[in-house]
């Protein structure tokens, strides 16, 4: 990653000459400064030093001069006033009176205000005793005084900073003249390296052109070998061919996917099949892939011109974008596509693609594909016409056995209907030999022979024929005819249908037999209905007469016994219903009348028509529904049955608890649960329940009556509306029967 | 006055029966035995309600019903089907022939009369 200061650090690089002077400068000159100004404070401190002792002498002096004589006061003042100037000093003396300063010297009206011109640094001060007084002494430098004590020393800056200049300058040149030689250097170092890599390359050059030519000759040489293998291999079969090439053609071309396809014609719409692919990368010999014409016309129109083809095309581009899909699919980079042709047919295609580069394919590669498919065309050639000549021979074999060992008779007529072929077959259905019949007119044989010439349908037909002996029997005929030109051949199969048309006749006789039987049924079916109601309704007709007491009253006893008869009639009235229904099940007459209903409505008159008898055992009789109505294709009266047959189950087998109908909907189907909490089964009760007579326990029929027929009636009722019922139950706890029906889906 | 009801029934028993119930409920009545004695009648009377066996010895009682309803007399006079016959169509067929109402023998008295009340 490229360091975004680097720039600078270039520019940096390049002037570090500048640079490093400027350093040097500003260094040279800041010690040339601190210097100086030591300098100076040590001259200060000596001036200072100086002027004390001068200070002190003179103070000393005075001091001693006033000791000798105080009132010389004032002289001594004119004196040092007069030489202020010549020695630099300016002196005053002040006296201290009752706690007050009081100037004696200079007199306070004499005294100039210019103390502003003294510095405070430059004072001396001195307190002494002239007898009573007390006088305090202060010695001040005049700034003449200082300046003759104090002179800067300019020499030593002057002389810092030309020194700091001088090495600036020097070490200025010397790195300049430095970076002018690391340029030379590089500059060099670039030349030489360009030049090293122009001969590498050039070697490279040499060796690349070596390496070719020995590839070339590689090439040749392989390719010669391949040749000469394919003018010397025997294969052991068209794919086998196939295959071989395949491989080798890879192999001396170096192609990385290698395939030939068949072209052929199927349902008028041209494929081309790969019969044979190597993939060079995993050494995979495949075949069965397709390509139609109706995917890629274009590519069939290019193959159609029988030319090489290099894809992707680089000359039409509505070609590339249809090979598109397959191209990228493989991850084909290039493509070169031989047609192999025979007589201007186009019988395959070998194609040689590219995965790994985009290969730019030489004529040598051309030619030598050209040459491949000339071999795989006269090797398909070849095949095509072994195959045609085993499949001619084994044909003519067949019919000659065929013609020879039929039952049938096979008869060749020519054109004015005389016999050329006699087989026998047909000399056992008629009589005559090969040798009475040859030349002979068919019509011998086939009085009504005029009709199969004009008849031309595929149809076989039946025709009355003449036996040898001069009876006649029916036969039936199935012919053909080929018109090439004026050369006519014609072909007749005969059989003799004598004994099937007596079948056939026995077969109508049986059926109609059959049908009157089941007639038969139905209408015994209907009249035992009748008969067996007949006297019942006069049975349970008088005994409810009497019941009612139409002839007199009755006594207990025969009330009870009245009872009793009633009760046995319903009871057998039940019975003969049941019978009847499963009697017409077993003989497949019921028919349903198969009508859409609503579900829902059926089941609730159902369930309101129970709840009264369940209102009289104390049960809970209840209602689930998911939808408000469900229309379903059945047979109302037929489902109404089922459904009271469940209820009344239900509630004759609960003594206390209640019963529950839920209906499911589902996609498919739709469901009824009929649950109670009655006595329950026990798995082998369960069983058995779907089967007539045969209720759980025949104590059961006793107990609680009914015949034991209503579950299997319901069950053949449900699978005629090929629905299902079925039964979960446990012992004492209660049973659920459910119901399902098949549902048609919505606006199906 | 009294209702005359006409019993079409070929099976002497049961005419015995509904002539019992129906003498009990206070209806006059008159049995014909089959087809043609029942046509022949209402030629010559004019019962006020038919109870018609459907399965009659010379013809269908349906037949007979329709051959009635032809008649202009005849063409709100109740009809009810009274029959042992319980294959499934019939009761249409009855309809369209133009009887009224349909029982299946074996009949309950109550039943019986109730359904005549409703008539009558």
């Amino acid at each position: 990653m490229k360091n975004p200061f680097s720039p600078f650090f270039a520019f940096f690089a390049a002037h570090r000459g500048y640079g490093t002077a400027a350093a040097i400068f500003l260094v040279g000159a800041s010690l040339s400064f601190v210097a100086f100004h030591l300098y100076q404070l040590e001259d200060k401190r000596h001036a200072q030093q100086e002027f004390h002792k001068l200070a002190h002498d003179r103070l000393a002096g005075i001091r001693a001069f006033l000791l000798a004589d105080p009132q010389q006061l004032s002289w001594i003042e004119n004196w040092f006033t007069a030489s202020e100037n010549t020695i630099g000093m300016r002196i005053r003396i002040e006296e201290q009176v009752q706690g007050e300063h009081r100037s004696v010297h200079p007199s306070p009206s004499s005294t100039p205000n210019d103390s502003a011109l003294f510095p405070e640094d430059w004072r001396y001060r001195e307190t002494f005793k002239l007898g009573p007084r007390t006088l305090e002494a202060t010695v001040l430098a005049t700034p003449d005084f200082i300046a003759r004590h104090l002179a800067p020393h300019w020499d030593i800056l002057i002389m810092g900073l030309l020194f700091s200049g001088f090495m600036a300058f020097h070490v200025l040149i010397c790195i300049n003249r430095q970076l002018l030689v690391e340029k030379k250097v590089r500059e060099r170092t670039n030349e030489l390296a360009a030049m090293n890599t122009l001969l590498q390359e050039e070697i490279h050059e040499r060796q690349r052109i070596e390496q070719d030519f020995t590839q070339a000759q590689q090439n040749l040489k392989r390719r010669h070998e391949a040749l000469e293998y394919f003018a010397r291999f025997n294969p052991s079969g068209l794919q086998d061919a196939i295959h071989q090439i395949t491989l080798r053609t890879a192999g001396v071309m170096q192609i990385d996917r290698t395939s030939i396809w068949f072209y052929e014609m199927r349902k008028q719409t041209p494929v081309l099949s790969c019969a044979s692919l190597y993939i060079s990368a995993s050494h995979s010999l495949s075949h069965f892939q397709e390509l139609t014409a109706t995917d890629f016309p274009r590519y069939f129109e290019a193959l159609s011109q029988h030319s090489p083809l290099i894809l992707p095309s680089p000359h039409n581009d509505v070609l590339n974008r249809e090979l598109d899909s397959y191209l990228s699919s493989l991850h084909i980079r290039s493509k070169l596509d031989i047609p192999i042709v025979f007589e201007g047919h186009l019988l395959a295609v070998l194609c040689c693609e590219e995965t790994r580069k985009n290969r730019e394919w030489l004529l040598e590669d051309r030619h030598f594909g050209q040459i491949i498919a000339d071999i795989i065309a006269i090797l398909i050639e070849q095949s095509a016409r072994r195959k045609a000549e085993k499949a001619l021979k084994e044909s003519e074999e067949r019919l000659g056995f065929i013609r020879q060992k039929s039952i049938d008779g096979i008869i060749a007529v020519n054109e004015k209907g005389s016999v050329i072929s006699w087989n026998f077959g047909a000399e056992k259905i008629f009589g005559y030999n090969e040798r009475e019949m040859l030349g002979q007119s068919l019509a011998l044989v086939l009085p009504e022979n005029s009709l199969l010439l004009q008849d031309i349908s595929t149809k076989p037909i039946e025709l009355k024929s003449r036996h040898k002996d001069g009876h006649l029997f029916p036969v039936e005929i199935s012919h053909s005819c080929w018109k090439n030109g004026d050369l006519y051949f014609g072909m007749v199969i005969i059989r003799d249908i004598t004994e099937r048309k007596e079948n056939e006749k026995r077969l109508i006789q049986a059926m109609r037999e059959a049908h009157a039987a089941n007639e038969a049924k139905s209408e015994f079916l209907a009249t035992i209905s009748h008969e067996l109601r007949t006297p019942l309704n006069a049975v349970i007709g008088f005994n409810q007469c009497l019941l009612m007491g139409m002839d007199g009253p009755l006594n207990e006893a025969q009330r009870i016994s009245l009872k009793k008869i009633e009760k046995s009639s319903f009871h057998l009235l039940t019975l003969i219903n049941d019978i009847l229904d499963l009697a017409k099940i077993e003989a497949k007459r019921m028919e349903l009348e198969i009508r859409p209903h609503n579900l829902v409505n059926l089941i609730v008159s159902c369930v309101e028509e129970m709840q009264p008898i369940a209102k009289q055992k104390h049960l809970a009789l209840s209602l689930e529904l998911d939808e408000p109505s469900l229309l379903l294709e059945m047979d109302k009266f037929r489902i109404r049955q089922v459904l009271m047959n469940l209820l009344s189950n239900a509630i004759k087998f609960t003594e206390k608890g209640s019963i529950c109908v839920r209906i499911l909907t589902e996609t498919h189907r739709a469901s009824v649960q009929v649950q109670d909490t009655g006595i329950g089964l026990t798995p082998t009760e369960i069983e058995k329940i779907f089967h007539p007579f045969s209720q759980a326990d025949s104590t059961i029929t006793r107990k609680y009556g009914g015949t034991g027929l209503g579950l299997a009636i319901s069950k053949k009722i449900m699978e005629l509306h090929r629905g299902t019922i079925s039964v979960e139950s446990t012992k004492g706890v209660g049973s659920t029967f459910t119901l399902t029906l098949p549902r048609k889906e919505e606006g199906a | 006055m009294i209702k005359q009801i006409l019993i079409v029934e070929d099976n002497e028993d049961n005419s015995l029966l509904v002539e019992k119930i129906l003498a009990y409920y206070g209806f006059g009545t008159t049995v014909a035995l089959n087809g043609k004695s029942a046509l022949a009648y209402c030629s010559s009377h004019q019962p006020d309600l038919i109870l018609m066996d459907l399965s009659l010895p010379d013809m269908d009682g349906i037949e007979v019903a329709r051959l009635l309803r032809e008649n202009t007399r005849y063409q709100k006079v109740p009809m009810i089907a009274l029959t042992a016959n319980t294959m499934r169509g019939i009761q249409e067929r009855a309809q369209e022939a133009g009887l009224n109402a349909f029982l299946t023998k074996p009949i309950l008295p109550s039943d019986l009369i109730l359904l005549i009340r409703s008539y009558l």
